[in-house]
């Protein structure tokens, strides 16, 4: 980033003053002159290194937070569309006849992501908390994170034994829920810190045995 | 040179042949780190008059919980108003206990041959959520008018009575078709005393038909969900 440093001395009939300043030549606006690659790949990075923010439990759910504060909605729309896809490619192959199911479960798993999304939103609002909409819709999207690998992986080993796929899923759940859990039970008082977790649980328990019925 | 709140510098340089003016902000933070803001005023969104339903900690869920299983009181349910928390959430959850017993009783029932089917989920779920919402609103606009009874008191009452479904739901995976009759047609019944106890002294003045209307219109939603159990959900 170039900037523009400066000293402008000013002589005026009471004091002396100086005023110092700073301009920054390289502004956001200038990626609309960077290739196009170059762009993508500078969101690409950012989405990463909130999913590690979210992912890895190092974090306090604090932090976690201000991370996310500067939420986007792209990371949650990746994860949405890659768990759908997996979800609907899956169970394509394995219903041969009916052809409708796959696009039945890809609207399913894209409807409940966001509605439910929204709606845990809504609930943590109602019940005293305040936090800016899109940011929590934002962290429980990026939590699904867990569960999409849980069906990447599936989709190849689904087959072997159906102890396996329950372990899988239920690591991703456990993972998943971990990770969202504390940060709704921060945004609403004390007493109610039960009534604001358990849809959290309910969403990714939903969407878990989705990914269990199709694999 | 200070002109009104602010102070502006005139510059001018003969020899570059620049001049102008250059306004001075004051410095608000010499030389202190930003202190904590003052919070912003919450603002007002939409949800406002909706908090008003959600003022329930999870103790008095619970215990409300507790008190649907057991019909018999004839004291008011709710001690002044009704929540939505329990409404909303005791259906959806009910939507989804439904969902896993029925494909989990169709597994075990066929062993083998049985292909998931999600279109299950959308049919339970529609007629759950439609059944919330239509049966206060008939009972409401068309049978209470007249009655103070609130449209959110009689959706609190409604949803929290489907809490009875629940047990049935998961009594039913056991593949004994008479069994799930019986477990839904009890849950009904106890879900609809719920509803007619708590309105009873309102209803015994309303007229003939209406009464009969108001206890075909509690009952519906439930039957309708003991249809949809039986005929489709656990094959």
């Amino acid at each position: 980033m170039s900037e523009l440093k400066g000293n402008i001395p000013i002589d005026s009939p009471s004091n002396s003053q100086s005023i110092q300043g700073k301009i920054d030549l390289q502004s956001d606006s200038n990626s609309l002159n960077e290739p196009v690659i170059q762009t993508i790949l500078h969101d690409l990075k950012r989405i990463c290194y909130k999913l590690k923010c979210v992912m890895i439990p190092r974090l306090s759910n604090d932090e976690k937070s201000k991370e996310l504060r500067d939420w986007d909605l792209w990371g949650p729309l990746i994860l949405c569309l890659m768990l759908a896809l997996t979800l609907s490619l899956s169970s394509d192959e394995y219903f041969i006849y009916s052809n409708d199911t796959g696009t039945l479960i890809f609207s399913i798993v894209f409807v409940v992501v966001w509605i439910g999304s929204a709606v845990v939103t809504i609930n943590a609002q109602l019940l005293g908390g305040t936090v800016s909409f899109f940011h929590s819709v934002c962290l429980l999207g990026y939590c699904l994170f867990p569960l999409n690998i849980a069906a990447l992986i599936l989709a190849f080993i689904g087959d072997i034994s159906v102890f396996i796929n329950l372990v899988l899923v239920v690591l991703g759940l456990s993972w998943s829920t971990f990770s969202s859990i504390g940060f709704m039970a921060g945004l609403v008082p004390s007493t109610r810190k039960a009534l604001a977790e358990y849809p959290v649980l309910l969403f990714y328990l939903f969407l878990a045995w989705l990914i269990l019925m199709i694999f | 040179m200070e002109y009104g709140n602010r102070n502006f510098l005139e510059f001018s340089d003969s020899f570059e042949g620049m001049q102008g003016v250059i306004q001075l902000e004051p410095n608000k933070n010499q030389g202190n780190p930003q202190v904590n803001n003052p919070a912003p005023a919450p603002s007002k969104t939409f949800l406002d008059p909706y908090k008003g339903y959600c003022e329930v900690d999870t103790e008095i869920v619970f215990q409300r919980l507790k008190k649907t299983l057991w019909p018999f009181d004839r004291r008011k349910f709710f001690e002044n108003k009704g929540d939505l928390y329990g409404a909303f959430w005791v259906p959806t959850t009910l939507i989804f206990i439904m969902s896993v017993a029925g494909s989990f009783a169709n597994k075990i029932a066929s062993s083998g041959g049985y292909i998931f089917d999600p279109k299950d989920i959308v049919i339970t779920a529609s007629t759950v959520y439609f059944f919330i919402f239509a049966v206060p609103a008939v009972l409401y606009f068309v049978l209470f008018t007249g009655i103070d009874i609130g449209y959110y008191d009689i959706v609190s009452l409604y949803g929290y009575s489907y809490f009875a479904f629940w047990p049935a739901a998961i009594i039913s995976v056991i593949n004994f078709s008479l069994l799930r009759w019986v477990a839904f047609g009890t849950a009904s019944v106890w879900s609809g005393l719920l509803v007619s106890k708590n309105y009873y002294n309102e209803v015994q003045n309303l007229d003939e038909w209406k009464k009969y209307a108001t206890a075909v219109a509690s009952f519906s939603g439930y039957a309708a969900l003991t249809l949809i159990a039986n005929f489709y959900l656990y094959e």
